[in-house]
C-alpha cells in the first residue's frame, strides 16, 4: 500500500505541461504570418550604363515585353546582339527561354527588363522570377 | 450465531474480513488503472500539442519582417524572390500613389521622396500594385526613385508557399 502511494506521487502531474503547450499554441496562431511577401531587388538599367561600360562586356539578356504581348529576347555583348527569337506565348514559357539562353551563355549573369506601357505587373513579375529561376542574378529595368 | 460458526467463519474467506479485503482492494484497483488510463491520455495529448508546436514555429515566418500590404491590393505571386525587407514603399491602388499610407500626387512623388530619403535611414524603395496595374502607372514612381537617389527599386510579390 506504501509502495503504490509512492508510485502515485512520482507520477508527473501533465496538466501544466499541457495548459503551457496550449498557451504556446494559442499565442503561435495568433502572432504566425503566413502570407510572406517577397520582393526582386532591381538595378536601374538606366543611369547605371556609365558604370557598366568600364567593366568587362560580358552577354545580357534583353527581355522586350511588346504592346500585343508577345516577347522579344534579345543577348547582346556590348552593342551587337548575339541571337534573338520572340515569344508569341507571352510570359508562358519564359523559365524554359531563359534556361536555354543561359544554357548557351553560360557567363550571362545580367538581364534587362524592357516593359511595354500596357505591360501588366504580375507579367512583369513573371518575367523576373523566370530569369531569377534561371540563375541569372541581376536584373535591371527601364524606365519608358 | 454460536462461537463455532464464528471460528468457521474467520478462519474461511466467508464473513467481515474478507469483506474488509476485498472492499479496500477493488476500489484501489479501479483507481489505480483509471489514473493509469488518463495518464496515458494526457500523454498522447502532450505529444500532439508538442507537435502543433513544432510546426507552427517551422511553418509559419516567426520573426520574418513586418512588411504590411495595402488592404484591396492583390499583389502577384513569384517563386524566386527575396524575403521584402522594411523599405519606404510606394504604393499604387485605383489610380492613386500612396506613399505610408499618405496620399501623393504624380507630380508629388519626387518631393516628397527625397525628403524621406533624407530624413530616413531606409535606402531602398518597394513598389507594390495590384497584379493587373499596368506599367505605365507604375514608371512615375520607378522615375522618381531613382531622380529621388535610392540606391534600389523593388517589386513586391507574394511568396509562393514551400519557396
Amino acid at each position: 500500500m506504501w509502495q503504490n502511494e509512492q508510485e502515485e506521487q512520482q507520477e508527473i502531474n501533465l496538466m501544466p505541461v499541457i495548459s503551457v503547450l496550449a498557451v504556446c499554441i494559442s499565442f503561435l496562431l495568433v502572432t504566425a504570418v503566413w502570407v510572406q511577401v517577397g520582393s526582386f531587388n532591381l538595378n536601374q538599367a538606366l543611369g547605371t550604363e556609365a558604370k557598366e561600360k568600364s567593366k568587362v562586356e560580358t552577354p545580357a539578356l534583353w527581355v522586350e515585353l511588346q504592346t500585343n504581348g508577345s516577347v522579344l529576347f534579345k543577348v547582346k555583348k556590348g552593342d551587337s546582339i548575339l541571337s534573338s527569337s520572340r515569344s508569341n506565348s507571352g510570359v508562358k514559357r519564359i523559365d524554359d527561354i531563359v534556361q536555354a539562353y543561359k544554357e548557351q551563355n553560360p557567363d550571362m549573369t545580367m538581364a534587362v527588363v524592357l516593359p511595354a506601357p500596357n505591360s501588366n505587373y504580375e507579367s512583369l513579375m513573371k518575367i523576373m522570377n523566370g530569369i531569377k529561376k534561371g540563375n541569372i542574378a541581376n536584373i535591371g529595368i527601364a524606365p519608358l | 450465531m454460536n462461537i463455532e460458526s464464528q471460528k468457521i467463519m474467520s478462519q474461511s474467506h466467508v464473513g467481515p474480513n474478507w469483506i474488509h479485503r476485498v472492499g479496500k482492494l477493488r476500489p484501489k484497483q479501479g483507481i489505480q488503472s483509471m489514473a493509469l488510463e488518463s495518464g496515458l491520455t494526457l500523454t498522447s495529448l502532450v505529444d500532439a500539442f508538442t507537435i502543433m508546436v513544432i510546426y507552427l514555429l517551422v511553418a509559419t515566418n516567426i520573426g520574418a519582417p513586418d512588411v504590411s500590404v495595402r488592404a484591396g491590393i492583390e499583389l502577384p505571386v513569384a517563386s524566386h524572390a527575396v524575403l521584402a525587407q522594411p523599405a519606404t514603399t510606394v504604393v499604387y491602388d485605383s489610380g492613386s500613389y500612396y506613399i505610408d499610407e499618405a496620399k501623393v500626387s504624380k507630380n508629388q512623388l519626387v518631393e516628397k521622396l527625397s525628403a524621406l530619403l533624407k530624413s530616413s535611414k531606409e535606402k531602398h524603395l518597394t513598389v507594390q500594385a495590384d497584379k493587373k496595374a499596368e506599367f505605365e502607372d507604375l514608371n512615375p514612381v520607378v522615375l522618381a526613385g531613382l531622380q529621388a537617389g535610392f540606391e534600389e527599386v523593388r517589386f513586391a510579390v507574394i511568396q509562393e508557399p514551400g519557396k
